[in-house]
């Protein structure tokens, strides 16, 4: 898939082509909203992720060309103001998705699997993984036809672990996805561990879990070969 | 009271005593004026007495006999002369109200008394006019006068009442369509209110500038936390990318990799503080939307969802208590999220293993009080002065948080005009109490 990265600052850029370009995207990049907007209009892309303040301009108005335009692209608006009133009016103008700078690599891919998911109809709607059968959409695991009961949060992380599969996801980054937004003041904290040794407990009540690790000192990782 | 009732009431009761005033004065003035109109009737009615005793003779009016008293009374006995003879002088013409007893009729008269000297003789002459007539004419002539005081005094008080509504009706056009109205500075109705008054046209213009001021005041601050944010958070977020990508790319050893993870975990704190002030400079620059309705109730079972495993990890009970609940209207839901958020997290965090936390909403007159009460470690009277400073930390050894909690807790409240109090005793626990003030718009 094609990801134009409309960005400023270039050694950010340049590392979410490094993260991206490991998951099979491939990835281009403008630094001005003059040159993104000469880009978008010549090729085809799959995601644009947009920074709101160029150099040049605003990018929300290149979102609006090239909605204008009718490019099928789908937005990612990437900025670090954070005002509300540009996270409104990106969605207004039909941006699909919003993510405060800064935010990590790995919840920047589950986003885009997610909008992928969304653009291609609901045929992959369930993920199998060792037997498993997540069904997103309803939220619910099963284990040959039988429930898993698994919490909000539990299915949060599993369902996160299994997007980013054969990575390491540090608890930080889990830690940021489930309570992403709420501005609480103890960073450090071992809530984590206890999720995933619940989940680890319901898990193992219908098959192996030696497929959910746990990488020492640094966090969890669901190995799928 | 609104400067037009005051003018208004004013005007009518100041001319309310000048009516009493006249209702007083007015009949004394009347029968004053009607008494000496009466008098100078009587003078000249003696002057013709006199004149025609002087041309016809005392003989036609009175005997030779000393005693003998002429009395002539008109038919209504409205008017009567008597004339007599006298040995007293009477120095003066004497003016007196007197009662005559006329064929079984008592009658109040105005009579004058004089003496006068005919051909040697002292003779004494009374003229009397009947007093009814006066009083009648005087009651007459104070009903016109009430009835003329009246309606002039309703007439005037009516134009006054238009005059100072027209007269203040820019007054109450800058009050209305620009003090009432404004809860933002962007919101503000700057058209010139139309007035002839140099007062207003002064106050209105005086009320536009200081707006125009306020408003780029608030628009320099947005534009500087947005600067400062992109500023601050950019660097980070170039930082964290490239943290993450060294650890994605595994060829760090194991002692490299637990240094990333503890820079970005400095960093995260980095990000949650600048986030945090950020956010508190966003409530007080009036960045945020007040467009929910938001459950007391549903919020505190939000909360507790949320934070649920803390409870679990230090054993700690939460108990709902609500004995009624409140739909907050105008109100922000994510906001207010956090704020309960972080008080239930404050209450988890300085708490004892085992304990209870109480989050109990009840109305209380016209108020709703939302209370978060934990069976912790208690905060010193001293320190209660200082819980709302930022990065004021109380306990700060108890703690890995960076002390911006409870400053959110005050801003958010404030916010959404919620009072915030705070009882502690040392050892035993706090009691947060919110105070929420909507419940009059609500029902």
């Amino acid at each position: 898939m094609n990801v134009l990265i409309v960005e400023d600052e270039q050694t950010l850029s340049r590392e979410i082509t490094i993260f991206l370009s490991k998951e099979n995207y491939s990835c281009d990049i403008a630094a001005s909203k003059k040159e993104a907007s000469e880009k978008i209009f010549v090729n085809n892309y799959d995601f644009i992720l947009l920074d709101l303040g160029l150099p040049d301009g605003d990018g929300l108005s290149l979102l609006e060309e090239a909605k204008n335009a009718e490019k099928e692209a789908s937005f990612i608006i990437l900025t670090a103001r954070g005002a509300t009133s540009d996270k409104i009016g990106g969605l207004n103008l039909g941006a699909d998705d919003y993510l405060a700078k800064p935010f990590s690599l790995p919840e920047l891919h589950s986003r885009m699997q997610a909008i992928t998911r969304r653009r291609h109809g609901l045929r992959k709607n369930v993920i199998s993984f060792f037997g498993f059968q997540m069904d997103i959409q309803n939220r619910t695991v099963t284990f040959a036809s039988k429930d898993v009961p698994l919490t909000k949060k539990e299915f949060d992380i599993l369902h996160y672990l299994l997007l980013n599969k054969n990575r390491v996801l540090t608890r930080l980054q889990l830690t940021e996805h489930i309570w992403g937004n709420i501005l609480e003041d103890d960073y450090d904290s071992n809530y984590m561990d206890v999720h995933i040794k619940n989940l680890r407990k319901k898990l193992s009540g219908f098959s192996e879990t030696d497929w959910l690790e746990t990488v020492r000192g640094i966090g969890y990782k669901v190995s799928m070969r | 009271m609104k400067l037009r009732s005051k003018l208004t009431l004013y005007s009518t009761l100041s001319k309310l005593i000048v009516l009493v005033a006249f209702i007083i004065i007015v009949p004394i003035i009347i029968s004053i004026v009607s008494t000496q109109h009466t008098d100078n009737r009587l003078q000249n009615m003696k002057e013709k007495v006199i004149k025609i005793v002087n041309k016809v003779g005392i003989k036609e009016f009175l005997q030779e006999e000393q005693d003998s008293i002429f009395s002539s009374y008109n038919i209504l006995k409205e008017e009567y002369i008597s004339i007599e003879s006298t040995e007293k002088v009477m120095p003066e013409v004497h003016f007196e109200n007197t009662q005559r007893i006329w064929e079984d009729e008592t009658v109040d008269y105005r009579v004058l008394n004089v003496t006068f000297r005919h051909r040697g003789h002292l003779y004494m002459l009374e003229i009397g006019k009947s007093l009814a007539v006066m009083k009648e004419l005087n009651l007459v002539l104070q009903k016109v006068a009430f009835f003329v005081l009246i309606i002039s005094f309703a007439i005037t008080i009516l134009l006054n009442i238009g005059y100072s509504n027209y007269l203040l009706r820019p007054f109450h056009q800058i009050i209305e369509k620009k003090l009432k109205t404004v809860n933002h500075p962007e919101k503000f109705n700057f058209e010139t209110i139309p007035t002839t008054t140099t007062d207003f046209i002064y106050l209105d213009q005086t009320i536009n500038e200081m707006m125009h001021k306020i408003r780029d005041t608030f628009t320099r601050e947005k534009e500087f936390i947005s600067n400062v944010s992109h500023e601050l958070l950019t660097p980070v977020s170039v930082l964290q990318t490239r943290f993450e990508n060294m650890l994605a790319e595994g060829k760090l050893d194991e002692d490299s990799s637990l240094r990333i993870i503890e820079s970005l975990k400095t960093l995260n704190r980095l990000k949650k503080v600048t986030n945090t002030l950020l956010l508190i400079s966003r409530i007080e620059n009036d960045q945020y939307l007040k467009n929910d309705t938001v459950s007391m109730k549903k919020l505190a079972e939000e909360v507790i969802m949320e934070i649920e495993e803390r409870f679990t990890e230090k054993n700690i009970r939460p108990v709902l208590e609500f004995t009624d609940d409140l739909e907050l209207q105008h109100a922000n839901h994510d906001l207010l999220f956090t704020l309960l958020f972080n008080l239930v997290n404050n209450a988890i965090k300085y708490n004892v293993p085992d304990g209870t936390i109480y989050v109990r909403g009840f109305p209380a007159s016209d108020k709703f009080i939302l209370e978060v009460e934990d069976s912790g470690i208690g905060i010193s009277k001293d320190n209660i002065r200082n819980i709302f400073s930022r990065f004021k930390r109380v306990n700060a050894t108890l703690t890995e948080g960076y002390g911006l909690g409870l400053p959110i807790v005050k801003t958010i409240a404030d916010f959404h005009g919620i009072e915030v109090f705070v009882d502690s005793e040392l050892g035993k626990g706090t009691v947060f109490r919110l105070i929420i003030q909507n419940i009059i718009e609500n029902s």
